[in-house]
């Protein structure tokens, strides 16, 4: 340094030595204060940042890419629902997220386990989507949930292990990273872990792939396709907590409560009765109600006889040329009743139609073979029965025509096997008898596939083994089942008849509490909470007494014998017919659906 | 004319020294385990709404003849079937003999009718049994070498004498029921132990077994069964789940010294044996 200044002295040699080692002191203080490793804070996971949180990232930017990848796995559910969890679009779909979840991770610490994870999902997906048919039922639900949720779930589980990266590594995480993570756990113990899962959802038959997302959800809420398998979710326990706590109900009566709300609406739902939701609604749980009353009476379970192969089948069929649009604005559209009638029963069916436009219905009038009525009697064995609707006031838009028709005087049959045996027969002469005669399917009734199903049961105990004690009490019970279909209901049984069992000798036992009209009776107004179930609900119980050749069995001997039961029903079959579009010339049309 | 006469005593006597078929009277028809033999004769597919005829063939191929002679059917599903009768007798059937290699065979003929289907059925399979009990025996008749000698005749023997045998096993008297296993159990002075393993080796069941005769000699021998629930003296019955039990016999001698021998041991036995068949029941709308 040089001052120019008159009079200054040049720094003296020593003064120069001084600044210097000065420097190089400073030098050496910033150079320790930059090789000073900076001090770890000690590792805590569990705590939770005592320093005001900052917006600016002082994370990883894992946590965010984490984020990004609940987002992606989350739109990828939404276009797959919206693609009908197609097959070809499923995968296409899933391969896409893959990449992007493998690349994401890729930049994540640990990302080896994070990598097999991605991999094995994606191989996972490749085998559901295209095996789906081979698993049995019990099994097929739980894959196709898994299918649907599958990236979403792989996401929350990376952004919890990222998580737990960011906690193990000591860095803050941000206000909306934890409220994640506790929302995530939260649902899991909620949802999952502290209601049990509900067991035993019967697998619908020909499921479609759009149905993946209901029956996936289904699976996880347990919500209600069989009122016995009805479960509460969490929030119903934390509701009924504080309804106890506060005594406005007592906490079981508000769960029972919670469960039939639920089952109705789904049913309700399901059903698609719009218009009568409320009014069905308060049915549906009304008669639950009473059923708990009345100790909720156990349901009897049937199943369709595979050995008849000609059944009855009766069907509203549209063809290629129906109109789905037109100007004329009380056109006539044509349908066919189709009919099969191998046994050659005779029976009605009552037509009507009606065009649905939002709130708004116009009934129709029903046409015949071109004859203005709504009723034909049915007695051929095979028939094409034309049938027509033309609506009552002119029509201008789109609409949705329902046809409905009410099938009265159905008949139907079921049988049951059932082997007599006394208390005597020794082990080896029994497990003859079981493995000889009842095989599978064997051991309930059984009925032909058409519309309503009468399932009974009678026997030693609840009835449902095939082999009687005669020397035992004997129980009988009868449930009716709706197995026609979506779209169809069974309305009331007009009378049911178990001939087998009269003919056989055997008889009701008076000594004992039970319907009086049990074997034989009429009219029973039936519901879809009765039927529309994979046990449904007995309509009559009693005991029975035993003819006396039966009651004489002694030692080995044994009795097999085929009990057939009869049923009269009426039926009511559905059919939708969307988008009709009414463009009359004179007006302009108004296509609002 | 003498060589003729030569040439013909040789001729004879070249074919008389050849194999000559064993007589009947030569055969021993009781050994080894055997057998009754149950069939159906019925078609095994019918069409509804037809009569039923269900001949069964019973055919005793034991070397004893069998004697109240039960054949019942059971299982059919009384909605389809229906029998006029479900059980025929037969006073006896003879076994194997010199006048009856074979055995006798009889046919029992069952009636009934075949019911209609259930409507839309196609078939209806329906499984049957077919039982057949009866009352037979068997004859355990070993010649033996026997000694009440606790050294089993090993010392001071005679020249000559039978080799004892401690043990003995047996293939079976010709019936389902058998002594399979002979043992010798010396007790010293003139007494000896014989025990006997009584086995069911047929594919039937035995429900009672009775002792008639135990001889050794000629001379009668004191009998117990072991191992089974004994209902009386000489009788004793075997549950569904044992095959077998143990006679133990005991007797006296004539000397200590070794020398051979009959035993003779005669049961009775109630026998039963299930066999199963099957019948199709066909609708109109099939072809058989």
């Amino acid at each position: 340094m040089v001052d120019d200044k008159p009079g200054a002295k040049e720094p003296k040699k020593e003064d120069t030595k001084i600044l210097e080692k000065f420097f190089a002191g400073l030098k050496r203080e910033k150079g320790e204060q930059r090789e000073k490793p900076k001090q770890e804070p000690l590792f805590n996971p569990y705590r939770a940042p005592t320093e005001p949180r900052s917006s600016s990232p002082g994370v990883p930017a894992g946590i965010g890419l984490y984020l990004l990848l609940i987002v992606a796995s989350i739109f990828g559910l939404i276009l797959n629902k919206a693609w009908g969890f197609s097959p070809a679009g499923s995968f296409f779909i899933s391969f896409i997220l893959g990449v992007f979840f493998f690349i994401g991770v890729h930049f994540t610490p640990e990302h080896d386990l994070k990598r097999v994870l991605v991999i094995g999902v994606l191989v996972f997906e490749a085998a559901a989507v295209w095996s789906l048919n081979f698993y049995p039922d019990s099994i097929r639900e739980w894959v196709i949930t898994f299918h649907v949720f599958i990236w979403i779930a792989l996401a929350l589980v990376l952004f919890l292990m990222g998580v737990f990266d960011s906690l193990g590594a000591g860095q803050e995480l941000p206000w909306w990273a934890w409220l994640l993570t506790v929302g995530v756990i939260g649902f899991i113990l909620i949802y999952i872990v502290f209601p049990f899962m509900a067991q035993g959802v019967l697998a619908n038959q020909d499921k479609s792939h759009a149905e993946y997302f209901g029956v996936a959800k289904d699976k996880l809420f347990s919500v209600a396709k069989n009122f016995q398998e009805t479960t509460n979710s969490g929030t119903d326990f934390i509701v009924c907590t504080f309804s106890a706590t506060s005594a406005t109900m007592q906490y079981d009566t508000c769960l029972e409560e919670k469960k039939i709300t639920r089952y109705c609406s789904y049913q309700i739902e399901t059903t698609k009765a719009a218009l009568e939701k409320n009014k069905e609604q308060k049915e549906c749980e009304d008669e639950q109600k009473r059923l708990i009353e009345q100790g909720q009476r156990p349901g009897v379970a049937g199943s369709i006889s595979t050995a008849i192969k000609e059944v009855t089948k009766v069907d509203l069929k549209v063809d290629d040329y129906f109109p789905k649009k037109t100007t004329d604005a009380q056109k006539l559209y044509p349908i066919a009743l189709s009919v099969q009638n191998p046994r050659k029963q005779i029976f009605t069916a009552s037509v009507s139609c009606v065009f649905k436009k939002s709130k708004e219905e116009i009934p129709g009038k029903i046409f015949i073979y071109g004859e203005e009525r709504n009723e034909v009697q049915i007695s051929g064995t095979d028939s094409e029965i034309p049938i027509s609707c033309q609506p009552t006031t002119a029509l201008n838009g789109r609409y949705t025509l329902e046809y409905s028709a009410v099938l009265s005087g159905m008949q139907t049959f079921s049988f049951l096997k059932r082997a007599f045996v006394s208390k005597e027969v020794d082990a080896a002469t029994r497990e003859q008898i079981e493995t000889d005669n009842f095989k599978g399917k064997e051991r309930a009734s059984q009925g032909p596939a058409e519309f309503a199903l009468l399932n009974f049961k009678f026997g030693t105990g609840e009835g449902t083994e095939p082999l009687v004690l005669v020397d035992e009490p004997v129980t009988f019970s009868f449930s009716v089942a709706d197995v026609g279909g979506t779209g169809g209901e069974v309305l009331k049984v007009n009378s049911y008849d178990f001939e087998g069992l009269i003919y056989g000798g055997f008889s009701i036992d008076g000594t004992k509490i039970g319907d009086t009209d049990c074997l034989q009776g009429g009219e029973i107004v039936l519901s879809s909470a009765l039927t529309k179930k994979r046990e449904p609900s007995e309509l009559k119980r009693c005991f029975l007494t035993l003819p006396p050749d039966l009651k004489g069995l002694t030692e080995n001997d044994f009795e097999v014998e085929t009990f057939v039961a009869k049923m009269n029903y009426d039926y009511k079959i559905v059919k939708s017919i969307p988008n009709i579009e009414v463009a009359p010339l004179s007006a302009a049309p108004e296509l609002v659906s | 004319m003498k060589k003729i006469i030569f040439l013909l005593l040789v001729f004879l006597f070249v074919a008389s020294c050849g194999n000559t078929p064993e007589r009947g009277a030569d055969i021993n028809y009781k050994q080894g385990i055997l057998d009754i033999e149950v069939a159906s004769l019925a078609h095994k597919e019918e069409y509804q709404g037809q009569q039923l005829e269900l001949p069964i063939s019973v055919h005793n191929a034991l070397a004893y003849s069998i004697e109240n002679v039960i054949v019942s059917i059971a299982g059919f599903d009384n909605y389809y079937v229906e029998l006029y009768s479900d059980e025929e007798q037969l006073a006896s059937l003879e076994g194997k003999s010199i006048f009856n290699p074979e055995g006798e065979k009889e046919r029992v003929q069952f009636s009934g009718l075949l019911k209609q289907l259930l409507p839309g059925a196609d078939e209806e399979q329906q499984d049957y049994w077919i039982t057949v009990e009866y009352d037979s025996k068997v004859e355990f008749t070993p010649t033996i070498c026997i000694t009440s000698d606790l050294g089993l005749g090993e010392y001071g023997t005679y020249q000559g004498a039978c080799t004892v045998e401690k043990e003995i096993s047996y293939h079976g008297q010709g019936a389902p029921l058998a002594v399979t296993k002979l043992e010798l159990v010396p007790r010293g002075g003139t007494a000896v132990e014989l025990r006997m393993n009584i086995e069911n080796k047929g594919k039937g069941t035995v429900e009672r077994v009775a002792l008639v005769t135990a001889t050794l000699g000629g001379k009668p021998l004191s009998c117990d069964f072991k191992g089974v629930q004994v209902e009386g003296s000489g009788l004793f019955s075997l549950d569904s789940g044992q095959k077998s039990a143990r006679l133990i016999c005991v007797g006296s001698l004539a000397s200590e010294s070794p020398y051979t021998t009959n035993l003779q041991v005669e049961l009775w036995y109630d026998y039963e044996i299930i066999q199963k068949e099957s019948l199709t029941i066909l609708g109109d709308s099939l072809i058989s």
